[in-house]
């Protein structure tokens, strides 16, 4: 059974499509209730501008997932995602735990719940693979990047000027220290 | 986990198999939990990188016209930068500021001023951002992920207490060790920072950080003969092996 979209869902293709006229109704109208809630929880209109702009990235990202339809309303899930990053920067600024001062009341965020919480671990995942990722050495990354992209591991070889049989040994040293990093690491136990 | 089977992984993922070994390698996952959870991880790799770099460019249109937008929108420091300047008023009294300044320059110069292995030390430390917290269900933060916050924010005899309890409780935790390793460091507790990047220079992965960190800490204490020395142990496939490079040039200058 196909999902029945919500009327917002055109919100969802205009940020897919990177179409201009509605990403500014988007701003228009839900910019000034994003930057009330951020302002009433120890941020500053130009924290508001950049939590505003990347929960719309995050959202962007998840709506490229094959299938996805929004059957919630947009301003929910466009809320819970500002304020599950926002939670996130002020635990990194303060010491203890957090109590957040909602601004927003929506009768029935069961969905838009669901998928906001989705879709912040979904960011939080990438960010982590991406770290490690950016910690390994130039040539590794290359090397990576050249391989994951289709082509052949012969053709690897070739672009970078290693035998065939190096390239495969480097791949594989590469990706153990990839793998050893992220297991290590305490975020993606606590993401597990 | 050897560096072999990764290969052996990538071949699965790369539909390099032959129907027997695929079939073999499928066993092999269910009996062993150790190369299942390694295989899981690379797939789980190399699927969000490869669409991490194919959605690069859309991403970065979209935030071209996020940021756009975003200007009209929020009021902002971007509204401060268009605030007339006020005009300047005495000259002399600029003038006389001006001096003033320029004698506080010399005196910096010739008796504040940091030691040249100070200032190549603050040029290349670059300390790397804590990141043990993730996003969770709970508010509660763990002692590694206040440690990591206390970090950030260099507050590093905080962030070293923090991390010695987290190392009581979880003493293989490398990456916690060796940020308590870059604690002592920027506390010059140069003794114990060198004792804490020897353990983790035990564990392969972080061994280049641990040289990297190490010769730093003789750079920062004006140990040059043994700074050199470590630096010149960096593997050159180190991610710190450029860096290791440059500061042996400013070195020998």
């Amino acid at each position: 059974m196909s999902l029945k979209p919500h009327p917002d869902h055109r919100y969802i293709v205009a940020l897919r499509e990177n179409e201009h006229r509605l990403i500014e109704e988007i701003y228009r109208r839900y910019a000034k209730r994003i930057e009330r809630f951020i302002c009433s929880n120890s941020g500053t209109p130009d924290d508001a501008r950049d939590v505003f702009q990347e929960a719309l990235l995050i959202i962007t990202r998840q709506a490229r997932g094959e299938g996805f339809v929004l059957t919630c309303p947009f301003e929910a899930y466009l809320y819970l995602v500002c304020r599950g990053r926002w939670l996130n920067e002020l635990k990194n600024r303060k010491r203890s735990g957090v109590t957040i001062r909602e601004t927003e009341q929506f009768i029935d965020k069961t969905d838009a719940g669901a998928l906001a919480e989705a879709t912040l671990e979904q960011d939080e995942r990438n960010r982590l693979f991406q770290h490690f990722f950016e910690k390994l050495p130039e040539s590794c990354r290359i090397l990576l990047r050249l391989s994951w992209s289709g082509i052949s591991m012969q053709e690897v070889a070739t672009q970078l000027g290693y035998t065939y049989a190096y390239a495969r040994k480097r791949k594989s040293e590469c990706i153990a220290h990839l793998v050893a990093w992220i297991q290590a690491s305490s975020s993606y136990k606590a993401l597990k | 986990m050897a560096p072999d089977v990764f290969i052996r992984i990538e071949d699965y993922l790369d539909n390099n198999l032959s129907p027997n070994e695929r079939l073999d390698f499928e066993e092999q996952l269910c009996a062993d939990p150790e190369l299942a959870q390694a295989f899981v991880l690379v797939r789980e790799a190399r699927e969000r990188l490869v669409r991490q770099w194919a959605n690069e460019p859309a991403d970065a249109a979209l935030m071209e016209t996020l940021r756009q937008v975003g200007r009209e929108y929020f009021r902002g420091s971007s509204t401060e930068a268009i605030t007339p300047k006020r005009v300047s008023l005495l000259p002399r009294i600029g003038w006389a500021a001006a001096a003033v300044l320029l004698l506080l320059l010399g005196a910096w110069l010739f008796f504040l001023r940091p030691s040249y292995p100070e200032r190549l030390y603050a040029q290349y430390k670059e300390l790397p951002e804590a990141s043990f917290a993730v996003r969770s269900g709970e508010e509660r933060l763990s002692l590694a992920e206040e440690a990591a916050r206390a970090f950030n924010r260099r507050q590093y005899s905080e962030a070293l207490a923090l991390l010695e309890r987290h190392l009581e409780q979880a003493p293989d935790d490398t990456e916690a060790r060796y940020f308590s390793g870059l604690c002592l460091l920027e506390m010059k507790r140069f003794e114990e920072a060198r004792r804490v990047f020897a353990q983790v220079e035990q564990v392969p992965i972080w061994a280049d950080e641990a040289r990297w960190y190490t010769a730093l800490t003789d750079l920062r204490e004006k140990r040059i003969d043994d700074c050199i020395h470590r630096l010149r142990q960096i593997d050159p496939q180190s991610a710190r092996y450029v860096q290791a490079q440059r500061l042996l040039k400013d070195l020998n200058r």
